[in-house]
């Protein structure tokens, strides 16, 4: 059984840099995955994900800069971390002429593991996958969702700490799409680490604790959900809704209080959305002015943007 | 009507144009060329009728390039796009099926026709050197590329028929093998029949397979080319050769086209198939449960088909040699064991050195091929563990060879053993050893590098190595004198033999290197 890993990070990357034929796929990307998290690694097409991720799982060897994975580095100790990982490639990497369980048990023994053992893990995995049904059938034969199905309960075989999954959801329809998150999410509950790449920022926002935002080869973000969402926020804002109608003269009195930067109404006729100076008046500040100039609030929580455009924010558009 | 044609014949010279490996090989052609001049020059001081030399050089060297060529470049033309699951999308831009044949094929045909032609001033140089005239010229090259024109065809029908490049060329090269092995072996066979009394001289199915035979043996393009450089050749070049493969072209092409739509637009698996491999459990063409070298097992049995293909093998060799020998005892009446011990050895040697060759083509390209490398190189194992298990994994489908070997080796162990010394004082014998080893080496390297015919290329380059092997030998020793011969042969041999040797070490770390790049893209 692997050590447990509490609290240093199981992946840290440091100033990495990597370039193939004269075009600089990174440019000195810096983050950290935290232990039994589930981490997006998110970007779009060209970004660089592909480049991190075979990085980290020791196909690539970086250029520049640092990769540790469980405190090993990537360069040295190639298969102390290879024991310790899972990597699902964004192709079928799957020997389509196997059954499922010639190919689960190809890779158990591949990974040293006994007969008896190899049968435990593989009833396992495939209960966890919900494939028990397809044992025997050949790989070739199955569906898109459950060929990607196989190739995870191939990367569970060994029963890894960190597994690394680059576009696991491409391709698959939105049934397979659910089914494989709610597998991941299991995974997570089991203390796995994930590190899941996507060019679908919105596919990852339930499932992911934290998030990397690489574009171009740069890290335009690396932390919290919660916080990307905040990000880059220049001033707090705030979504407030009233127990009754907003009327005009409420909106201009708000407005005229020191430190508000503006005071607008959204579509719904109780709603608003209030930006202050941080430097000049505080939250609690502004919830009481609210209370004595109206009166009574419904509801009072910062505004978060969506999503996508966070994604957009942080990202240069355009077609590469 | 041919707007798809010229649409076609462009991008396939724009592409043709682009890929630096088309230049190469025509400088590598023009060097041969080179190579065939220089030696007909330093041996025309020795040899009367340089020119004819020359010629004759040039002219088999096309022969054997255009031979290549129908392998590889004339029976991939469909094939490709069948690969690439194009054909539907060429048939919706409004490409028909005619149009098609003709845009994939003539290019091609095109290119190689203008190799041809673009050397023909230069064999013009043979006739200045002596020994040739301007009508065997004319004659050869008319031969060559009428056919060029056949075999272009023949390989555009196997390109519709087949459904992949790799079966394609083998259609291809047991098409040819019939048509230039098959008029002597009918010939011989017929010969014998009427020996044996078992069919009368004067019966109408003996005169009539004669000629048949003979009319075979007229277009043999061999013979065609034989008899002109023969000196004193005067004939017309538009013989029997000429019009049979023109018109044997022509009929191949309409076959092409009525077999298109029959053919060409079947749905072709992308996926490999399993053999004579079975699901169930418990039999002998079950894989079973994996090894504990995983990769052994698995190239063992899904690359070369497990105990079921072995076993298999093992009686089909047993039934051709048990049918060799029988053969040879009848005709030769006396066939003492150790010679039936010899025919076994040197039989299932050739076997050996073809299926390790076959082995050698296909243990890595099985990988990239099936987009594995991923996943078997994340394995906690170095990429040279990995090679190596997958090669010995390979290497267990030559055990019913071997069987065989040994079987013929210890029956014919007296008559081996006298010869045995001499073979091993031999520095050639161990040259050819090493040659053999090099060979498979670089076969391994290049189906690493290109996505078929690694073997055919490997073929060709170990030939030309050969060629310029030969030609430097041939220069030393005219420059030394012929009593030097010997001994420059010897420190020649010896000198190819470690360069290959250090080349067969190179190329493991090349492979290595390869696959990890493979892994990695």
């Amino acid at each position: 059984m692997n050590e447990p890993i509490f609290d240093q990070p199981v992946i840290d990357i440091k100033n990495v840099s990597h370039s193939f034929k004269g075009h600089r796929a990174l440019q000195g990307i810096s983050f950290q995955v935290q232990p039994r998290s589930l981490h997006g690694f998110v970007g779009p097409n060209g970004a660089g994900k592909t480049t991190t991720l075979k990085i980290i799982c020791t196909l690539l060897r970086p250029q520049g800069g640092k990769v540790e994975v469980f405190g090993n580095d990537v360069q040295s100790a190639v298969k102390d971390i290879r024991k310790r990982i899972g990597f699902m490639p964004d192709h079928f990497s799957t020997y389509r002429q196997m059954t499922v369980f010639e190919y689960l048990d190809f890779f158990g023994a591949a990974y040293g593991l006994g007969v008896e053992q190899r049968d435990q893990v593989i009833n396992d995995v495939l209960t966890l996958t919900d494939m028990d049904g397809r044992k025997n059938s050949l790989i070739s034969g199955l569906s898109r969702g459950m060929q990607q199905r196989v190739s995870l309960a191939r990367v569970l075989v060994n029963d890894p700490d960190l597994l690394l999954l680059d576009e696991p959801a491409s391709g698959l329809d939105p049934r397979a799409r659910i089914e494989l998150m709610e597998i991941l999410q299991e995974l997570k509950r089991m203390g796995k680490t994930i590190f899941i790449s996507s060019h679908i920022l919105s596919e990852l926002a339930e499932l992911c604790d934290s998030v990397t935002i690489i574009d171009r080869g740069l890290i335009k973000y690396s932390g919290s959900m919660d916080g990307l969402l905040t990000h880059e926020q220049e001033h707090p804002s705030y979504k407030v809704v009233l127990e009754s109608d907003v009327d005009e003269g409420f909106i201009e009195s708000l407005g005229n209080e020191p430190g508000i930067l503006s005071v607008s109404k959204t579509e719904k006729s109780r709603e608003l959305r209030v930006s202050f100076d941080a430097t000049l008046t505080s939250t609690g500040n502004l919830l009481s002015k609210i209370i004595e100039l109206h009166g009574s609030v419904e509801s009072f929580q910062r505004d978060k943007k969506h999503l996508n455009q966070a994604f957009l924010d942080l990202t240069e558009q355009g077609v590469r | 009507m041919f707007q798809g044609t010229f649409a076609l014949f462009n991008r396939a010279l724009s592409v043709d144009f682009r890929l630096t490996r088309a230049h190469l090989f025509r400088f590598l052609f023009a060097i041969l060329i080179l190579l065939c001049l220089i030696s007909s020059h330093m041996t025309s001081r020795v040899v009367g009728a340089a020119g004819l030399m020359l010629f004759t050089q040039i002219i088999y060297l096309n022969f054997v390039f255009i031979l290549m060529a129908g392998v590889s470049f004339f029976a991939t033309a469909i094939t490709e796009e069948k690969e690439e699951q194009t054909i539907g999308l060429l048939l919706m831009a409004g490409v028909n099926p005619i149009s098609l044949l003709l845009g994939k094929s003539l290019p091609r045909l095109v290119s190689a026709l203008l190799l041809l032609s673009v050397q023909f001033p230069f064999t013009l140089l043979a006739i200045t050197l002596g020994g040739v005239t301007f009508t065997q010229v004319i004659a050869a090259y008319t031969a060559l590329a009428v056919f060029l024109f056949c075999l272009s065809n023949l390989g555009l029908f196997c390109s519709v028929v087949c459904a992949r490049s790799r079966a394609a060329s083998t259609l291809v090269v047991i098409s040819l093998a019939a048509y230039f092995f098959g008029v002597p072996l009918f010939t011989w066979a017929l010969k014998g029949m009427v020996q044996e009394k078992w069919i009368a001289e004067g019966s109408l199915v003996v005169t009539s397979t004669n000629f048949v035979l003979d009319w075979l043996g007229q277009s043999s393009v061999l013979k065609q080319v034989n008899s002109i450089l023969m000196s004193g050749f005067s004939e017309s070049p538009w013989g029997m050769q000429f019009w049979s493969s023109l018109i044997m072209g022509m009929v191949l092409f309409l076959l092409a086209c009525l077999f298109f739509n029959r053919f060409a637009l079947t749905e072709i698996s992308t996926s490999p198939g399993r053999g004579v491999i079975t699901k169930k459990k418990s039999t002998l063409f079950s894989p079973g449960r994996a090894w504990i070298n995983a990769l052994m097992w698995k190239d063992f049995f899904f690359v070369n088909g497990g105990y079921g293909m072995s076993l298999i093998k093992l009686i089909c060799y047993g039934l051709a040699l048990f049918a060799l020998c029988s053969f040879i005892q009848y005709s030769s009446r006396s066939y003492s064991y150790q010679e039936i011990g010899l025919t076994v050895f040197w039989t299932m040697l050739i076997v050996l050195l073809i299926e390790i060759s076959l082995i050698s083509a296909r243990v890595f390209h099985v990988e990239v091929q099936w987009n594995t490398l991923v996943s078997t190189a994340m394995l906690p194992q170095s990429m040279a563990s990995i090679a190596y298990s997958k090669v010995f994994g390979c290497l267990l489908g030559l055990v019913p060879a071997l069987v065989y070997l040994f079987i013929g080796s210890v029956l014919g162990l007296q008559e081996m053993a006298y010869d045995i010394g001499l073979i091993f004082a031999e520095p050639t014998f161990w040259m050819m050893c090493v040659e053999v080893i090099f060979f498979w080496h670089l076969t391994a390297l290049l189906s690493t590098h290109i996505r078929w015919g690694a073997l055919p290329l490997a073929f060709i380059l170990m030939w030309i190595g050969n060629m310029f092997f030969f030609f430097s030998i041939s220069l030393l020793s005219l420059s030394a004198g012929f009593t030097g011969r010997s001994g420059i042969m010897e420190a020649f041999s010896l000198l190819f033999t470690l360069a290959m040797s250090i080349g067969i070490i190179i190329s493991h770390f090349l492979i290595k290197e390869r696959l990890i790049y493979l892994a990695s893209r």
